[in-house]
């Protein structure tokens, strides 16, 4: 062979190898580089993410599968100018064998602006060629398959013919190519032309099961391209033959196998993959309130009495414990950046104290008309009064919530395994029931109330927590949170408006997906 | 765009100049990153914060010597420091560690050349494989590798010696060079030397 050659040299000779070698990085890197170098353009993308996470995270989770299953025929209507030439395979033949590269069958141009290249899936060879391409260096195949015809197809494309240093073939998305024309480099191949080590094959094959789009970029202007198109080769047969040869005597033809099963029968990368993390957390808090008189300097319908002094003051409140517990999803938007969503669990309470004086006395609530301009009262009954009795109670505002936060975090800074982050969620939440012990209109009595609760409401989190990444890949964090609740409560019809906030310390566990 | 208004636009942190100085130089840096970097993921990160140092230090340049030249060696830094923060390096830095390592056949991709040797590189162990970057590729010399990697000058030479002979025999194995026809252990130890 070429390349049976030794080496005295062995430095030179990997030096002038790895010079020669070219990656293209991902879009990914550009943005965050740019995000870093020009911060100030990033923040209303912050902005939109926390908006939008929601719909966002649930559309980009949900579209994991990449592959269009749009037919051929619809993919040469959606084609866009980015994609140069446009053609609609000859129907072939099925008596054409891989190796019949010989045979080769024009092509017919359907429609002069649609600018893809189709290739059907049936044995045979093709030769794709255009006058409008002369000094083109970019090329788009769409190969489509037949599905008469089942198993995988490869689809060859002769190096000979390329002509050029360096040829990149990489497979796109259709649904992107036929949007956007953006093109996924990352599963790219590079075709090294150099006359010291020539190519090895004489035709870079890529297999395909259903309707592939590649792109083929050369650094020259690409001539005309044969193409073909033919079945895999028998596998059994393939490996049998690998077995005979164990001296490393290969054909070939099983060359190719091998290049193909290594680089296109492997599971296909997913986007996310490194980047989504799965999170659990829990939050033991203390629980405050804050109460508002809303019927303050309103006239009472009925008994004209208002208690217009401090709520906040007349009565005697303490905190108590609450408790969070969540677990969702974390997706890296960028090198800093975090976005998250999940399902939570709340548990709020506080303590109202009292005494029970074991028999109900009359009382009243303040309520306010719908549009809040009036206000009324309802009678009610209670055992339990707030200033005097006979047996000192505490009496536990409580609550249980599940809700839905969607937020980010942002990398502050960081030390070796340490990060620090700040973060905010918005999160809408669903009360699952609560014991409410309301407040009379003269503030003397508590009434146990379960039907004025507002069952939804929102709450805004914000917390700030230092992560700790372990060799087992698993990240550690510990934080102060700080969560409060946007609305009242209960409804806006009673008139004392009450908003609940924790104080807590967050502990959490993330594991990357 | 020439090198000179790409390098007069990135010392005003013009964005355009950025993404020019970048475009054109990435391709040649991210390989630079994946011999040393575990996976490609990893390679794109240590890339962009190499490029990141590169664009917040261009003042700096002097324009003594290539441009590529002056990036290849902050890149080069940045992965090293990467490798060092996450311990990878410390971890299989050991000569004892990696001697026992067997290199599957068939885990060996038959790609295009520059490719497949980069790639045989990639098989080595991480200590072995980033002295053997570090002084077949990058040029440096053992006392500097000894300087960068925290580590004896007569570990880097040893690390050197033992990552190239692995090296041959996989390039062996995979028919990418021949077999020498007298190949001692002496006279791959005197050409290090």
């Amino acid at each position: 062979m070429d390349n049976k050659f030794y080496i005295d040299d062995f430095e030179h000779y990997l030096k002038e190898k790895a010079d020669e070698f070219k990656m293209y990085p991902s879009k990914r890197v550009w943005n965050s580089i740019y995000n870093d170098m020009h911060p100030g353009s990033r923040w209303p993308s912050i902005s939109m993410c926390i908006v939008l996470i929601g719909t966002l995270f649930l559309v980009g989770f949900l579209n994991t599968n990449t592959t269009s299953k749009s037919s051929s025929s619809s993919l040469s209507n959606q084609a866009n100018s980015s994609i140069p030439v446009s053609y609609t395979f000859a129907d072939l033949g099925n008596t054409h064998t891989t190796a019949d590269t010989k045979n080769i069958l024009p092509l017919k141009q359907t429609s002069a602006s649609s600018k893809t290249i189709i290739a059907g899936i049936k044995n045979g060879s093709a030769l794709i060629s255009d006058p409008k391409q002369a000094n083109k260096n970019t090329v788009s195949i769409i190969a489509s398959a037949n599905n008469n015809i089942s198993g995988k197809q490869q689809l060859s494309i002769s190096k000979k013919e390329l002509n050029a240093d360096v040829v990149t073939i990489f497979p796109v998305t259709t649904t992107e190519a036929a949007n956007t024309g953006a093109v996924e480099k990352t599963e790219g191949r590079i075709i090294s032309g150099d006359a010291n080590y020539p190519i090895a094959a004489n035709y870079e094959t890529i297999v395909i099961e259903k309707n592939n789009h590649y792109k083929i970029i050369a650094d020259k202007s690409l001539p005309d391209l044969q193409v073909t198109i033919a079945p895999v080769n028998n596998t059994l047969a393939i490996n049998e033959s690998r077995t005979a040869n164990k001296n490393n005597q290969l054909s070939e033809a099983d060359k190719f196998w091998i290049e193909n099963y290594a680089l296109y029968n492997r599971p296909a990368p997913k986007k996310w993959k490194g980047k989504l993390s799965w999170q659990t957390y829990f939050t033991p808090s203390v629980v405050y309130r804050s109460l508002e008189n809303n019927a303050a300097n309103k006239t009472v319908a009925l008994t004209g009495i208002q208690n217009n002094s401090d709520i906040n003051k007349s009565i005697t409140h303490t905190p108590s414990f609450g408790l969070e517990f969540g677990t969702g999803l974390q997706y890296d938007i960028s090198k800093r950046i975090k976005i998250k969503t999940g399902l939570q669990l709340n548990f709020t309470r506080y303590n109202a104290h009292a005494f029970d004086n074991g028999h109900p006395i009359a009382t009243s609530l303040t309520m306010l008309t719908n549009n809040g301009d009036a206000a009324y009262e309802v009678s009610r009954i209670s055992p339990y009064n707030s200033t005097f009795g006979i047996t000192p109670v505490k009496l536990h505002n409580q609550t249980y919530q599940v809700s839905i936060p969607m937020g980010a975090d942002y990398k502050i800074a960081t030390i070796d395994n340490l990060e620090w982050y700040a973060g905010a969620t918005i999160q809408p939440t669903f009360v699952l029931g609560s014991r409410s012990y309301l407040i009379s209109t003269d503030r003397r009595n508590y009434v146990k109330e379960g039907g004025m609760l507002n069952r939804f409401n929102l709450n805004a989190g914000f917390e700030t927590f230092v992560s700790y990444k372990t060799k087992g890949g698993v990240t550690w964090q510990i934080g102060p949170q700080f969560r409060r609740q946007i609305f009242s409560t209960n409804s806006k019809i009673y008139s004392i408006e009450e908003k609940l906030s924790n104080y807590g310390l967050k502990i959490g566990i993330t594991k990357k997906l | 765009m020439t090198e000179e208004l790409i390098l007069a636009g990135c010392l005003e942190n013009n964005a355009a100049s950025q993404d020019a100085l970048y475009l054109r130089y990435s391709p040649r840096m991210l390989g630079v990153c994946y011999r040393f970097a575990k996976n490609r993921e990893d390679a794109e990160d240590m890339l962009q914060e190499g490029f990141i140092k590169v664009f917040s230090q261009i003042h700096q340049y002097r324009n003594e010597g290539a441009l590529e030249g002056w990036i290849r060696r902050i890149i080069v830094h940045t992965c090293i420091n990467v490798l060092k923060k996450n311990k990878k390096f410390s971890d299989c830095v050991d000569i004892a560690q990696a001697g026992g390592i067997g290199i599957r056949e068939e885990s060996i991709p038959s790609i295009m050349q520059a490719k497949e040797v980069v790639e045989c590189i990639r098989l080595l162990p991480l200590g072995y494989r980033t002295v053997l970057n570090l002084y077949a590729i990058e040029g440096y010399s053992h006392k500097e590798i000894a300087g960068v990697l925290d580590i004896e000058e007569s570990t880097s030479r040893s690390q050197y010696t033992r990552a190239k002979s692995m090296l041959e025999e996989i390039l062996i194995k995979k028919k990418i060079i021949g077999r020498p026809k007298e190949k001692t252990v002496s006279a791959i130890a005197v050409s290090v030397n």
